[in-house]
């Protein structure tokens, strides 16, 4: 299937918009209507996401998609603003999602003895589970500091936001975020060193 | 939270300074390049660590800059630069210090006791990149590198692994500058430069004899030893560094797989940044061809803003469709810098472009085409042929392109492009006198009544035509028609393709040029006066038309800048229409406004406002508050006001004037867009940031849709935007778009012109204010000269900008010429402006800020009596007499009269507490002052 193959851009994210808003406004019966239009923004934003983590990753876009939905469908009395607000919300939903997955697999992969993945391992599988649970604690570390860098870092990261999109969603100026982004990467850059 | 990550031991961001480190930190990437060591050097002073810790946070800025992709993806290996975790041996290496960190680790001095005792470059590799692999690749080269021996080639000496796992390269310590610094430090000439990469050549050849490529040849990579005052010794370093890291380099960008990109993108071969795993030979050659490129020119053929955070694919395709601009094209869109450019060759800047343009560009291009097979076959060629250049023979590079042999034909054909535009000028001022015979022609065929009514109708047109006299558009005519019919001339002998290329490089060509300054001296002389005659003499019979005639003039004269003959002109409409209309008659009252508008430009402005209430009054009176004349004659009172610093009146009176044109002429009209734009300067002159900021949008935007993005309105706004940029802090985006402006408004309005010479004197502060003001001289200087000559010495905007002058003077350090200037210009204003006048009372408290810091606070202190005692009066109860109290006690201070700075002090921040968020500057230095007094008191206090 092809969503709004015949939407731009635009036109998808006007609509989004609307339908969010009516969603956050109205009853229940509204999110029926709502389904499809939220469901496939998300798959456009996990994919675009999955894209990025390459083939390392054996939870597919749908599931991540479907995990985020159901926890969004379940959570009562939410209101979003617009898709910015939105976008926010589900990057951070997602962040969540692929974390958990990730240490659990660390886990088992480490299998107690705390083997780490060599690294030819894993270039053959891509990203390590072990480095999104690291960027997690990074993020949570720097958070302590500034919770806009971490912020930042999850729109980017496991958002996988163009600054354009980063900056629509934090309400500032696409010149802010890369400044913000600059700082941050160094400091994201030391945690994860810190890290080993 | 989770022990597992807080408090883990060594993580910089946990230490008690990080908020310090990272406040100085972020407060630098807000500054330019040139800026940000002023600031460091003044921020942290004499504190080696504190500034080391910055540095490195900045140079891993840069270095995670350097992998496209990673500019915008963290990485999670690291460079061993944490202080805590640094180590003191690696290997059998003793570590001595650091030389510098890059995108892949560190370099320190260190020192070897075993086998033979030696300094050597120590390369510690980022931890995580993958230390077996790097050690396999370096194997399968270490052979290859053992082979190599050649004086310009710093050896390799041992690659190993430290305990911790990160690896590391043992290099000959090369004590030297890179290639580039060496040579603009010594100021050497071309050929000077040319023979010193002679030995970069011999080098390279060597190791590609030898099977070696380097992937990574770019001037940092080029050290020059100076061994005897007559003798450098080129080294180039990293041989066989680049290939052993290569598949590692950039482990978490998007473009990983294969043939992952190695290198940094400006001196990287197309097919290098492709990723084929064919770069040989002639990738190094193309590198060597920019390092040449940017050794002659200054910067290399694409900038690093061109390519920097593009991925490989869009790196890729910039460097398929865009070629490399020939050497001297380059140098000239360095404007400004050409002069220090130049200088740092011992040339200047006309000998400089022709030796650019001779063999010696064919012989960098040919390295730089996109396709290997069509560059120099190896590096000993491009040698040779560099050698045939030094002796003055002919080169085997043939003219590569057919832009090449474009450009030469341009210049020859020069003289004739010219002699096109002004016969094109020529012709189209007889166009339009004959327009105006016509007009008198027809007036006097028709009866009395269809006269007045044609002759209105005709004015109209005329009207029109008077109107578009402008220098600019008149420019840009001249320049369309040029391009139109060379072109066409083209098109009769050559390609559609090659005329389309010879297009381009007129266009290129023709940048330098005003157009605005040869139609603005050609229409003073021949269209002006003619025009003048035209109307006195042929219209006198209809004087309404000749009144309207003589108000379009007027307008066009005053628009021009010609401000004594659109004056006389405008008394006679004036006259004119009074007599002929009455002085309540709308056309009198332009003609008023008219006359009001001029003074002002003159800067005479009590002539001015008698003018402009007389229009503001009658208008109301006769045409309604609503009416859009009312609101034009308003704007003009708080233009007014705004020459009179009086910004809270001048917004009240802008803002009924905005309010009527948006009601009568919609949100959209240049005159209400022009409104907004008002408006929102005084917003700014109130430190009402907010506010202003959605104005300034509103009216950059609707200008550039309705008015277009070249129009002398639209740039102002553009101009207003980032002047608002640079009080938000967005440095970079603000000096971009300042320059943008003034080089447009030098192209379309000519150098000398007011609204030029504002975005110079925007640009000169600006650059000032970053800590640069070398570069903020050449503009004030310029500014305030130009200022005088035209607009006389006691012109506001002249004195400003005498002001600016003295406190550009007094960070150059040339006190004492900022000591008589600040003197002077403090006495003028006081005498033009009087002694209430805000300019005067800030001139004298920047005068009295220098004394002090001259540590001649005594003299200060006489100054900020009386500033005081004035303002007191003048200006009591407002952030400005807040402001000249906190200087007042810093003098005090600096003198140790503490108690009185005390007091001094508290007055101060009440007024500040009291105005609300305003003059931020001056408040944060009250307050750090009132800290270092309580400090000093402290000290006293537990001292005996």
């Amino acid at each position: 299937m092809a969503p709004h193959a015949d939407l731009d851009a635009g036109e998808r994210r006007a609509h989004l918009t609307q339908v969010l808003q009516q969603w956050s406004s109205g009853e229940g019966k509204v999110a029926d209507f709502a389904l499809p239009v939220v469901y496939n923004e998300l798959r456009h934003i996990a994919g675009r996401l999955m894209r990025r983590e390459r083939s390392g990753h054996t939870l597919q876009a749908t599931a991540v998609v479907n995990e985020v939905y159901l926890q969004l469908s379940e959570q009562t009395g939410v209101r979003f603003a617009n898709r910015a607000h939105f976008v926010g919300r589900v990057v951070h939903m997602m962040r969540r999602v692929l974390v958990a997955h990730a240490r659990s697999r660390n886990a088992q992969r480490r299998g107690g003895d705390q083997r780490r993945v060599t690294l030819a391992e894993a270039e053959h599988r891509g990203q390590k589970p072990a480095d999104l649970v690291a960027l997690d604690d990074a993020l949570l570390s720097l958070a302590a500091k500034d919770p806009e860098m971490a912020r930042l870092v999850e729109l980017r990261y496991f958002g996988g936001l163009t600054l354009e999109e980063t900056a629509e969603v934090l309400g500032v100026s696409r010149a802010t975020v890369v400044l913000q982004w600059r700082r941050t990467r160094v400091w994201l850059h030391r945690e994860l060193a810190a890290r080993g | 939270m989770n022990p597992e990550f807080v408090g883990d031991q060594g993580t910089v961001s946990d230490r008690d300074d990080w908020w310090q480190v990272d406040r100085i930190f972020s407060r630098a990437l807000t500054l330019t390049q040139r800026g940000r060591t002023a600031y460091l050097n003044r921020t942290c002073g004499d504190d080696a660590v504190l500034r080391r810790r910055v540095d490195e946070l900045l140079a891993e800025d840069a270095a995670l800059d350097e992998c496209p992709g990673l500019s915008l993806l963290p990485c999670s290996e690291t460079v061993l630069d944490d202080a805590a975790a640094e180590p003191t041996m690696v290997g059998p290496y003793r570590l001595l210090g650091l030389l510098g960190t890059g995108g892949m680790g560190t370099v320190y001095l260190a020192e070897q006791d075993e086998p033979v005792e030696r300094r050597v470059a120590l390369k510690l590799i980022r931890r995580g990149l993958g230390s077996e692999q790097v050690l396999a690749r370096f194997e399968a080269e270490r052979q290859a590198m053992a082979l190599m021996d050649h004086s310009n080639v710093a050896r390799v000496y041992d690659v190993g692994a430290t305990e911790a796992g990160a690896s590391y390269f043992a290099m000959e310590y090369v004590p030297g500058h890179a290639i580039h610094a060496h040579c603009d430090r010594l100021e050497l000439d071309l050929r000077q430069r040319v023979e010193l990469f002679l030995q970069v050549c011999d080098g390279v050849q060597h190791a590609h004899q030898k099977g070696l490529i380097h992937r990574d040849l770019k001037p940092s990579n080029i050290l020059v030893k100076t061994e005897s005052r007559q003798r450098a010794r080129v080294k180039i370093i990293d041989f066989g560094v680049a290939k052993s890291l290569q598949r590692k380099l950039c482990a978490h960008s998007n473009h990983t797989q294969v043939g992952t990109f190695v290198g940094t993108p400006v001196y990287s071969s197309p097919e290098q940044i492709r990723g084929r795993l064919s770069a040989d030979t002639r990738s190094d050659l193309y590198s060597l061809g920019v390092v040449l490129y940017e050794l002659l020119v200054g910067v290399p053929p694409h900038s690093n803003e061109e390519l920097d955070g593009k991925s490989p694919h869009e790196l890729t395709s910039i460097l398929e469709t865009r070629e490399p601009p020939t050497p001297h094209l380059r140098f000239e869109t360095l404007e400004d810098d050409r002069a220090a450019v130049a200088q740092r060759r011992s040339l200047t800047v006309d000998s400089m472009q022709r030796q650019l343009r001779g063999d010696l560009s064919w012989i960098v291009l040919k390295c730089l085409e996109r396709s290997p097979e069509d560059r120099y076959a190896s590096v000993s060629e491009l040698r040779k042929d560099l050698e045939r250049w030094l002796a003055d023979k002919p080169v085997e590079a043939r003219p590569p392109t057919r832009l090449y042999r474009l450009g030469k034909l341009i210049r020859r054909h020069r003289t004739a492009v010219l002699l096109a535009a002004a016969a094109l000028l020529a012709l189209w001022l007889t166009t339009t006198a004959a327009v105006l015979g016509f007009v008198r022609a027809e007036a006097a065929l028709v009866t009395a009544r269809r006269a007045a009514l044609e002759a209105e109708r005709a004015a109209s047109f005329q009207d029109e035509q008077l109107q578009a006299v402008d220098p600019a558009s008149m420019g840009a005519l001249l320049r369309a028609e040029l391009l139109r019919t060379v072109g066409e001339r083209w098109s009769e002998r050559f390609e559609p393709d090659a005329v389309l290329a010879r297009q381009e490089e007129l266009v290129s060509l023709l940048e330098g040029v005003s157009f605005t300054d040869l139609a603005l001296a050609l229409l003073e002389r021949s269209f002006l006066e003619r025009a003048r005659a035209v109307i006195e003499e042929r219209h006198g019979d209809t004087p309404q038309l000749q009144a309207r005639l003589r108000q379009s003039l007027a307008e066009s004269l005053g628009a021009l800048g010609l401000w004594d003959e659109a004056l006389e002109m405008q008394e006679l409409a004036l006259e004119q229409r009074r007599a002929l209309l009455g002085a309540e008659h709308p056309r009198t009252l332009e003609s008023l406004r008219g006359r009001g508008r001029l003074r002002l430009g003159m800067g005479r402005l009590d002539e001015a406002e008698a003018d402009l209430a007389a229009a503001v009054a009658i208008s109301r009176r006769v045409r309604g508050a609503g009416h859009p004349d009312t609101a034009r004659a308003q704007l003009l009172v708080g233009e007014l006001f705004y020459h009179r610093a009086a910004y809270a009146e001048g917004e009240a009176v802008t803002r009924r004037a905005v309010a009527t044109l948006r009601e009568a002429l919609g949100d959209e009209d240049p005159a209400t867009l022009g409104a907004i734009n008002n408006l929102a300067v005084f917003l700014v002159a109130q430190r009402r940031l907010d506010e202003a900021t959605a104005l300034h949008r509103e009216a950059m935007e609707g200008r550039r849709r309705v008015l277009g993005p070249d129009h002398p309105e639209t740039l102002e706004s553009i101009g207003n935007t980032a002047l608002l940029l640079m009080e938000t802090g967005d440095v970079d985006e603000a000096e971009e778009q300042l320059r943008e402006v003034l080089r447009t408004k030098r192209r379309v309005l000519g150098t000398g012109h007011p609204k030029t010479l504002r975005s110079m004197s925007i640009l000169g502060v600006f650059l000032q204010r970053q800590g640069l003001p070398d570069e903020a001289a050449e503009f004030l200087e310029e500014v305030y000269s130009t200022r005088r000559r035209v607009l006389g010495p006691e012109h506001r905007e002249t004195l400003k900008s005498a002001v600016d002058w003295a406190s550009v003077a007094e960070d150059l350090g040339r006190r004492a010429e900022a000591e008589l200037q600040y003197r002077q210009v403090v006495t003028t204003i006081r005498q033009v402006l009087g002694e209430e006048h805000l300019d005067f009372l800030y001139a004298q408290s920047d005068l009295a800020g220098s004394l002090r810091a001259w540590e001649r606070a005594e003299e200060a202190l006489a100054l900020e009596r009386e500033i005081l005692r004035i303002g007191r009066r003048a200006h009591r109860d407002t952030h400005h007499l807040a402001t000249w109290l906190v200087g007042h006690g810093q003098t005090l201070a600096a003198l140790g009269r503490v108690d009185e700075a005390d007091d001094v002090l508290d007055e101060a921040l009440g007024l500040f507490a009291a105005a609300g968020p305003i003059a931020r500057g001056a408040h944060a230095e009250g307050v750090a002052l009132r800290d270092a007094l309580e400090l000093q008191r402290a000290q006293q206090e537990d001292g005996p």
